[in-house]
């Protein structure tokens, strides 16, 4: 996979918004994009961690983004979406404001993200930044930023604590 | 090509776990009765099917040993060889090596060496075997085996012919086959049983059949069947005798699968495809009720008609599809006789087994999981539960102990039960031990029940046993057996008197996929009860609601009390108040094992059959959900586990 990424020229990454961040996330790891829906809420869920929702037949929980990145609570709007990510314990949707584009960046491009910018909790999601026309797009490392057991494990001990 | 061989390898390793099964129960069959020949007989075909497909699968060793088995069983079937413990310890530990020789071969191996187990079992066959046999043992391909297999009566051509007006064929001829096979081998047919089942013959077929009858014998027993026209029974002359051995030899089944024209019906299907069924038929159900919100929506008698019709169908193939997932009991309980046997001698116990219910069907993925539980129940009975025979007659017991495995269909449940009439729990050493272990305060000992204390022998770490026997101190413990149960949405329950016997009781569901829910709503959100765990619904008007200590509690019909949770609060959207329940709202009471709690519930939905879709693996740590389904309008509705939603945090 890594010699991929080097030699390869360029990349695609499926693009969408949040809050007034533009993210980029390998379009190998997103299985579909879908209209937002609100979804159940399951009890005692880790914070981060929206609900699940009827995908076509599959429960998938669907991640507050938001949340993780930047620590506001996601609110849905009419042009929301949720980008369906095919994560390390199966299928994830992300909520996320909007996402139209799927974009190819160089590689020549993708610069490290300036560290000071970074809290220390969320530095590893970030793949680097690419500037895209005028647009400056952060990239995710799908590994990363979708959750993993452990990010969830690690929570999971406060939401029993309250029960 | 090799997709090809994996496949026929498949077959093998299937077929042949279903020959060593049925060699293992002759033996065992055998040594409680060794005057009964037909277990000798169902010995030596298992032995010689297994020697057939072995060499057509070129496993030469699997091979060798099979032959060496038959030869040896073919002394005792003339009768040359007395049938006693030391014979069925021999073929026992000569199955084993089978089995570990198939391991081995399949897998392309080297390593398991029948030099051991050979020459034992020939020096066995030797003690009065004939010279014949001593060249037979030579060889492996099957035609010239079936030279050294010995005559037993003559072979004849039986040939059937029906009645012009006969409507079920196909049943007369089985019938005819069926009796034909009482009274000796039934060889082949002509056509097929197969092409016979599927009435691929005009009025008449043959049967070659070999039997110590006389001929008239044969055509007296046919002539009770109704609406056969004619018999002709011919001896086979010696062309066709060669050529009915060489069929014999080849056909790897003999006997065995000839007469049961029912079971050429089947056929093996790979458990993934039985799992996409359901989860297809699964969705077929949620469309289904979506369906009807719509029909319900648009007020239309037309299609609210049509999708009752609908229902009926969806349901019936609903139905079909989980059956075909249901394995008999019997399937996993089979292999428990040996090692019962086996488990007793090497205890130096005398145990009597027995076991009922075996035709009773569980969906596999159930079946599969529970066969390791069971396994330590029935070490555990043996083991700590039936006494030495000189202990038990002291103590004015038959010296041989019984341990028995049940089956039993209740509702949508399935029991399983582990009983012996050995010792008993002591719940006293019990109860010292968990104070020892810290497990509990000396001073509560009152608070306990009798059945609370044995229970406490699920928690993890406990162990009344002084010192890890070979057999039951595996380091696989009672609270593995409970966690699995639980896990698979059973139950278990011990029920004990000190000196009488031991009582396990595991309730299992009947499937894991499809479930009848109660749909109940709090704080806006609908959840799903599954309804086997729902004994009764009232509202706080029906009941008397008292507290204790502070805390809710409903006191039931028959005086006993069960603690009230509100499912707003236990599902944390409402803070925990200890209020009782409001006018309006509905009180559920919940029956696990023999626990009971109310949980106050907003509002009543319905009743509706789900299917349990699983949760992310991102929630396996939380209490409280067994799963998720989608509702009729395709919102998703989490499924509460009434095993742990009472016990959040404990």
């Amino acid at each position: 996979m890594k010699n991929n990424v080097v030699t390869a020229e360029s990349r695609q990454y499926v693009l969408f918004h949040l809050g007034t961040e533009e993210y980029g996330l390998p379009i190998e790891r997103v299985q579909s994009i879908i209209c937002y829906e609100q979804p159940t809420p399951v009890p005692h869920a880790p914070s981060g961690v929206e609900g699940v929702i009827n995908l076509r037949g599959k429960v998938i929980p669907v991640i507050d983004l938001s949340m993780r990145l930047l620590g506001v609570p996601f609110t849905g709007a009419s042009t929301s979406r949720i980008v369906v990510a095919e994560g390390d314990s199966g299928l994830v949707g992300l909520a996320v404001d909007s996402a139209s584009e799927v974009v190819s960046i160089s590689m020549s491009e993708i610069r490290p993200a300036p560290e000071a910018a970074l809290s220390a909790d969320t530095a590893e999601a970030f793949e680097g930044v690419a500037n895209y026309g005028d647009r400056l797009i952060i990239l995710l490392q799908a590994d990363k930023v979708l959750p993993r057991q452990e990010f969830v494990a690690s929570t999971v001990q406060e939401g029993e604590a309250d029960v | 090509m090799s997709d090809d061989m994996s496949a026929y390898k498949e077959v093998f390793l299937s077929e042949s776990a279903e020959y060593i099964q049925s060699i293992t129960d002759g033996l065992l069959a055998l040594e409680s009765d060794p005057f009964d020949l037909e277990p000798v007989e169902t010995v030596f075909r298992g032995a010689h099917s297994l020697k057939g497909m072995a060499a057509a699968m070129c496993y030469d060793r699997t091979a060798e040993l099979t032959h060496k088995m038959e030869s040896l069983m073919d002394t005792v079937r003339q009768r040359l060889q007395p049938i006693d413990s030391s014979l069925i310890d021999l073929m026992l530990r000569a199955v084993d090596s089978v089995r570990d020789l198939i391991d081995d071969e399949s897998s392309g191996g080297q390593s398991v060496d029948i030099d051991d187990i050979v020459s034992a079992i020939l020096a066995r066959a030797e003690i009065r075997s004939t010279p014949e046999e001593d060249v037979a043992v030579q060889e492996v391909i099957p035609p010239e085996v079936a030279e050294a297999m010995p005559d037993v009566g003559s072979r004849f051509v039986v040939t059937i012919t029906l009645a012009e007006t006969c409507v079920l064929k196909a049943v007369r001829a089985y019938m005819a086959i069926k009796r034909l096979g009482h009274m000796g081998t039934v060889i082949e047919t002509r056509p097929s049983v197969q092409q016979i089942e599927d009435e691929e013959f005009d009025r008449a077929f043959e049967v070659i059949l070999r039997t110590q009858e006389e001929p008239d014998a044969i055509e007296k027993a046919l002539s009770v069947i109704s609406e056969i026209e004619g018999v002709v029974v011919a001896l086979v002359e010696d062309e066709l005798a060669e050529k009915v051995m060489e069929i014999e030899a080849r056909s790897p089944k003999g006997r065995l699968s000839v007469p049961k024209i029912a079971e050429t019906q089947t056929v093996r299907i790979s458990i993934g495809h039985l799992d996409n069924m359901v989860n297809l038929v699964g969705e077929l159900v949620i469309i289904r009720s979506r369906f009807d919100k719509i029909a319900h929506d648009l007020g239309s008698l037309e299609l609210g008609e049509t999708l009752s019709v609908l229902e009926q169908v969806s349901g019936d193939l609903q139905h079909e599809v989980m059956q075909t997932r249901m394995v008999p009991v019997g399937n996993i309980f089979n292999r428990f006789p040996r090692m019962v046997r086996d488990l007793a001698r090497d205890l130096g116990k005398d145990v009597a087994f027995e076991m009922e219910g075996l035709d009773i069907e569980l969906d596999r993925t159930v079946l599969d999981e529970i066969g390791d539980p069971i396994v330590h129940l029935l070490r555990n009975s043996i083991d700590h539960g039936i006494e030495a025979p000189d202990v038990r007659e002291s103590a004015g017991k038959p010296a041989r102990g019984t341990v028995r495995l049940i089956a039993r269909r209740e509702r949508e449940q399935v029991r399983v039960i582990v009983t012996d009439d050995g010792a008993g729990m002591d719940a006293d050493r019990i109860w010292q031990k968990a104070v020892e272990r810290g497990m509990v305060a000396s001073a509560d000992r009152d608070s306990y029940a009798e059945s609370d204390i044995l229970m406490l022998t699920c928690v993890p770490g406990f162990s009344t046993v002084k010192e890890a026997t070979k057999v039951s101190g595996r380091g696989v413990g009672m609270d593995v057996v409970k966690g699995k149960i639980e896990y698979l949405g059973g139950t278990l329950v011990i029920k004990s008197r000190s000196g009488v016997g031991t009582e396990m009781i595991l309730a299992l569901p009947l499937t894991l996929a499809i479930i009848q829910a109660l749909l109940v709503a709090s704080a806006g959100q609908v959840f799903a009860v599954p309804l086997s765990a729902v004994s009764e619904v009232l509202s706080p008007e029906e009941v008397t609601l008292k507290t204790v200590d502070g805390t809710p509690v409903v006191v039931l019909r028959d005086g006993s009390v069960a603690p009230l949770y509100l499912l707003d609060e236990v599902i944390g959207a409402a803070p925990r108040s200890k209020r009782q329940p409001l006018p309006g709202e509905h009180i559920v009471l919940m029956e696990i094992g023999e626990e009971i709690n109310a949980l106050a519930v907003g509002g009543l939905v319905g009743r509706q059959e789900v299917v349990i879709k699983p949760l992310s693996p991102l929630f396996r740590g939380l209490y409280g959900l067994g799963g998720a389904t989608v509702l009729g309008d395709g919102r998703v509705a989490l499924i509460l586990d009434p095993r742990t939603l009472f016990h959040m945090g404990a």
